[in-house]
């Protein structure tokens, strides 16, 4: 049965609980081994194709089966059957029509419950458990044809041992006939067995017995029944239970075998590499980034990587030095222990570096760059922008042009990524009237500083010979002093006037400080969007500002492992 | 910045106050010196001064180049230091017939031929006549009064044609003391057909002419005249320079004797109390420079047609020109006006020289007047107090061509004409002054 964990993810219980069974029974797995063998996983493919399954066939083939059987532990049979037949419509796998017969069955609905058994043995009349299911097709239309007719449109009574624990179309149909025997408690699980090379004989072998002694190829024990004989690849639907897997000799390879524990609902894929010596183990690494280069055993990255995340693949058992590295991220090393027969599916969590770039250009013919206080080049216009490196957070930036207003302010450069900055240099206003004002307010500054200095000597010089007794009231100076005096007067004021005007102006400036405008941070090594550069419409936003749906995440690294494994002895 | 404009703003408006013109208003209303307006048609204005009190009037005649100038003028100088700078009488010997006077004299009192006392009048000339001897044209400026003109006669140089009418009355009274009756002499130089000028007399309130006839004729006899007076006697005095001759008469024109000197002796002459005594001293202008004789000699001279030389122990002091920071000395003509008044009001006269060819700050001939403040008493009688010139002057004014004192209640004033810039400067200051003194045109 599978694990009532409730609040798990249905695959999480089930990995769960496979993985005890493979840790407690590794060891004697391995004891047997005498070709290499690889076990595989959960994933299926059409058997009938005779060609692997591809990953992501077998995904769906599992999320299906998963699906239907979580809507089946739900007691939502109505649903689990549709999704069975559905699943069936797909892929073509008989184990999801028998599924979705034992949903009928609970649902009362024997006559479909038996067709749908039927339709199962037709496609599969070798199936191990045929003659109990044509057994149990008997019973159901038996069962069918006794029922009494209900108002809910021929849903047949259940004599299933969970009646009365169901939803409340279940409860509140009749019992089922007392001729019936109890439902199946579970559906089937389908079991996906490849080889490599193709053709191997596989046979598999179901524990009868609680007793039943171990094992053994050579020697079939009593408690073993044997409900498969095939030649890889080939699908067969079981019920739960214990059995053993045994590849025969082909060609140039021996014997091997495993123990598999089958559960419910569940889709098993067994793909064995005949050519290894060894049991190997399936590593998958998936991270936060996606593409990132993943690196296996290759500390110095001196082979190509082994995948990109998400990536799974086939490893010897044992420790690898994992390093998962993406441009912009901070490379993550990682030891992984991956033992034979198992899945270590590693998440990895990439944390952006530390540095950041910031490529920049300008709306001038030639800006001058400053990063941090240091001069980091020339741009000019028709260059590339130019790019710089730096330790990512609140950093200083100059940018001057001449005849153009400087830019000195700041930018948030992201962590592992690139801010494409556009310096928006002003022209500095024209300060010609200014000059103008000031040159002319100099001038009659000067001027008049000339006709104080004059009138203040005249003054001076008219005062002594008025202290001498010698000035005359109609002396000239005194209307000379006079007017150099107003002159001055009228200089000062003037030159002050336009002294003033001259600062005013010199101040004054009607147009805006340059600025940056800031597109949306790049990825390392991405081209800037060409739109916004044709058009120039930039996205205007305040230097400094991130967004923060694309800033690392703020948590460390980190690496979740899952185990998915299934083992068996080959 | 804001701070900076204020700043700006008051170091402007510093400016602007310290630069401000007012300051000019003060010297102009202050000035030390004020010179009379000159009248129109009167060239050479300036040319001769004189000054006279009538009450409490202060009165200045002024007349311009003799025969050129069309009279003289009359000014109301006022008590303290206001004066009327307009001419209130331009009147003065302003007809055609009417030769304006190298010097002119003023008669404070005097007494018409119909016996009419006058004041506050005027000899500025002399009126031709068409028959008989020409006369000196007298005008009087009572207060309330039109003009009162009445002639001297001048019977002794019937045939004068010149431009060389040289006059003079007795010198001011002393400070405060009221004016009286003066005599008044006219020297004619260098008469046509006459191997010696002429002179004539008139006692004080007297309209009878006195021939003054020297003992040994001289052409240049009647260049300089003034009244001496001494112990209330007068005598008059006549300068011959051309022999360097001081003639002396008394009060009925009878010649008493003569006074010789250096060369140009006497070519002019004034008179006034200059140590104090009371009684006036002769102070005589030779080629270069200008003595102060004794009165005492010239009051006690009584040897009729001998010429005797002025004993040193006579000559008072000797006052020659001087350079200063201003003056740069006089080229000649040290001593072309003189004239003794009591400037600081204490009792002693000073002397004004005129030295109207003095270069004064760089401009040749604008003149200057040297002002002598004589101390007998000290160790260096000679004392040279201070210089006047305008300091306006300008090339060719020639300031010092005429000088004379006008009375004030404690002192009197300099006057100083300017004819080459037709001005007549009126000088309120010096350094003799007392605090009290001073007032706003003095610091």
């Amino acid at each position: 049965m599978l694990s009532p964990e409730n609040g798990l993810p249905l695959s999480r219980r089930c990995f769960r609980s496979l993985l005890c069974l493979v840790s407690a029974r590794l060891a004697r797995l391995l004891s047997g081994l005498t070709l290499g063998v690889l076990l595989f996983l959960s994933f299926a493919a059409p058997a009938q194709s005779g060609a692997p399954l591809r990953s992501e066939t077998l995904k769906a083939i599992r999320a299906q089966m998963e699906k239907g059987q979580g809507l089946f532990l739900a007691k939502d049979y109505e649903g689990a059957a549709k999704i069975f037949e559905q699943g069936y419509s797909q892929h073509s796998y008989p184990a999801f029509l028998f599924n979705s017969g034992v949903c009928l069955e609970r649902l009362r609905r024997y006559s479909e419950a038996a067709d749908k058994l039927d339709e199962y043995l037709r496609v599969d009349p070798d199936a191990p458990d045929a003659p109990s299911v044509r057994e149990r097709i008997e019973k159901l239309r038996a069962a069918a044809a006794s029922a009494v007719p209900s108002g809910d449109g021929g849903v047949d009574g259940d004599g299933g041992a969970e009646a009365g624990e169901g939803g409340a179309a279940v409860d509140a149909a009749p019992p089922p006939p007392a001729a019936l025997p109890p439902a199946p408690a579970d559906t089937k699980s389908l079991i996906i067995i490849e080889t490599e090379p193709e053709g191997a004989p596989v046979r598999l072998f179901q524990k009868t017995s609680p007793t039943a002694a171990k094992f053994r190829p050579n020697a079939v024990p009593p408690g073993w029944k044997e409900v498969l004989t095939k030649r890889a690849p080939a699908s067969v639907s079981l019920d739960e239970g214990d059995y053993h897997l045994v590849v025969e000799k082909f060609r140039d390879f021996n014997t091997t075998d495993t123990e598999v524990r089958i559960e419910s609902g569940r889709v098993f894929h067994f793909r064995a590499n005949l050519s290894q010596g060894k049991f190997m183990g399936f590593l998958r690494v998936s991270a936060n980034v996606e593409g990132a280069q993943i690196y296996v055993d290759d500390p110095k990255k001196q082979r190509p990587p082994w995948g990109r995340t998400p990536s799974a693949e086939l490893v010897s058992r044992g420790k690898h030095q994992l390093l998962v590295v993406a441009p912009g991220f901070e490379p993550l090393a990682k030891t992984v222990v991956v033992e034979q027969a198992q899945q270590v599916d590693i998440q990895v969590s990439l944390v952006r570096e530390r540095f950041g770039s910031i490529r920049i250009d300008a709306n001038t013919p030639e800006a001058r760059i400053e990063v941090e206080g240091r001069p980091i080049g020339i741009w000019r216009a028709g260059q590339a922008p130019m790019e710089h490196r730096l330790l990512a957070g609140r950093r200083k930036v100059v940018v001057r042009a001449d005849g153009h207003k400087t830019f000195d302010g700041f930018v948030e450069v992201p962590r592992g990524q690139v801010l494409p900055v556009h310096a928006e240099l002003i022209p500095t206003p024209s300060r010609g009237a200014a000059w103008t004002q000031a040159i002319v307010g100099a001038v009659f500054l000067g001027a008049g500083t000339y006709l104080g200095l004059e009138s203040n000597s005249l003054h001076d010089e008219l005062e002594e010979d008025r202290i001498a007794g010698t000035l005359e009231r109609d002396d000239e100076r005194i209307n000379r002093g006079r007017l150099f005096a107003i002159g001055a007067d009228v200089g000062f004021v003037i030159g002050g006037v336009l002294a003033g005007l001259a600062t005013y102006n010199f101040i004054k400036d009607p147009l805006p400080e340059s600025g940056l405008s800031l597109d949306p941070v790049l990825e390392p090594g991405a081209a800037a969007p060409k739109a916004n550069k044709a058009k120039g419409a930039t996205e205007k936003r305040p230097a400094g500002h991130t967004p923060a749906a694309r800033r690392a995440p703020a948590r460390g690294p980190s690496i979740e492992f899952g185990l998915l494994g299934i083992g068996g002895r080959f | 910045m804001r701070r900076r404009v204020s700043v700006s703003l008051v170091a402007v408006v510093a400016m602007i106050a310290g630069c401000s013109w007012a300051r000019f208003d003060d010297l102009e209303e202050n000035a030390s010196v004020l010179v009379l307006k000159q009248p129109s048609g009167m060239p050479g204005f300036g040319a001769s001064v004189t000054a006279a009190a009538d009450g409490n009037r202060v009165l200045v005649l002024a007349a311009g180049s003799p025969k050129a100038s069309n009279g003289a003028a009359v000014f109301e100088l006022g008590q303290g230091q206001e004066a009327n700078l307009d001419a209130f009488d331009v009147g003065q010997c302003n007809t055609n017939d009417c030769v304006v006077a190298r010097t002119v004299a003023a008669l404070p009192v005097a007494q018409s031929p119909s016996g009419l006392a006058k004041s506050a009048c005027w000899v500025a000339g002399f009126q031709k006549q068409p028959v008989g001897d020409p006369a000196l044209s007298v005008a009087c400026t009572e207060v309330g009064q039109q003009r009162f003109l009445y002639s001297l006669p001048l019977p002794f140089v019937a045939d004068a044609d010149t431009d060389e009418l040289n006059l003079a009355s007795e010198s001011l009274p002393a400070v405060g003391s009221p004016p009286g009756a003066t005599a008044l002499i006219a020297g004619i130089p260098k008469l046509n057909g006459s191997a010696s000028g002429a002179a004539v007399g008139f006692a004080a309130a007297s309209t009878t002419p006195l021939n003054l006839v020297p003992g040994t004729n001289a052409e240049t006899f009647g260049a300089a005249v003034a009244v001496f007076r001494s112990g209330g006697s007068r005598r008059f005095l006549v300068g011959a320079p051309d022999r360097g001759e001081l003639w002396v008469f008394d009060e009925a024109g009878q010649e008493v004797g003569c006074l010789s000197g250096d060369p140009e002796f006497a070519r002019r002459v004034a008179t006034g109390d200059v140590d104090g005594d009371g009684g006036d001293e002769v102070v005589v202008a030779t080629a270069t420079e200008v003595q102060v004789v004794n009165g005492a000699a010239v009051a006690a001279l009584n040897q009729p047609g001998v010429c005797q030389k002025v004993a040193a122990k006579d000559v008072l002091v000797t006052l020659r020109c001087r350079k200063t920071s201003d003056v740069d000395g006089c080229p000649g003509g040290f001593g072309d006006a003189l004239a003794v008044g009591d400037i600081d009001g204490d009792g002693d006269g000073e002397v004004a020289v005129g030295a109207p060819r003095a270069r004064v700050r760089g401009s040749g001939s604008a003149g200057a007047v040297y002002v002598f403040d004589v101390e007998l008493g000290a160790a260096d009688p000679e004392l040279v107090t201070e210089e006047r010139f305008l300091a306006s002057a300008a090339g060719g004014d020639r300031l010092g061509t005429s000088v004379a004192f006008a009375p004030q209640k404690d002192r009197h004033i300099l006057v100083a004409g300017a004819p080459g810039g037709g001005k007549v400067a009126i000088f309120y200051c010096s350094r003799l002054l007392s605090s009290g003194q001073r007032g706003k045109r003095c610091k």
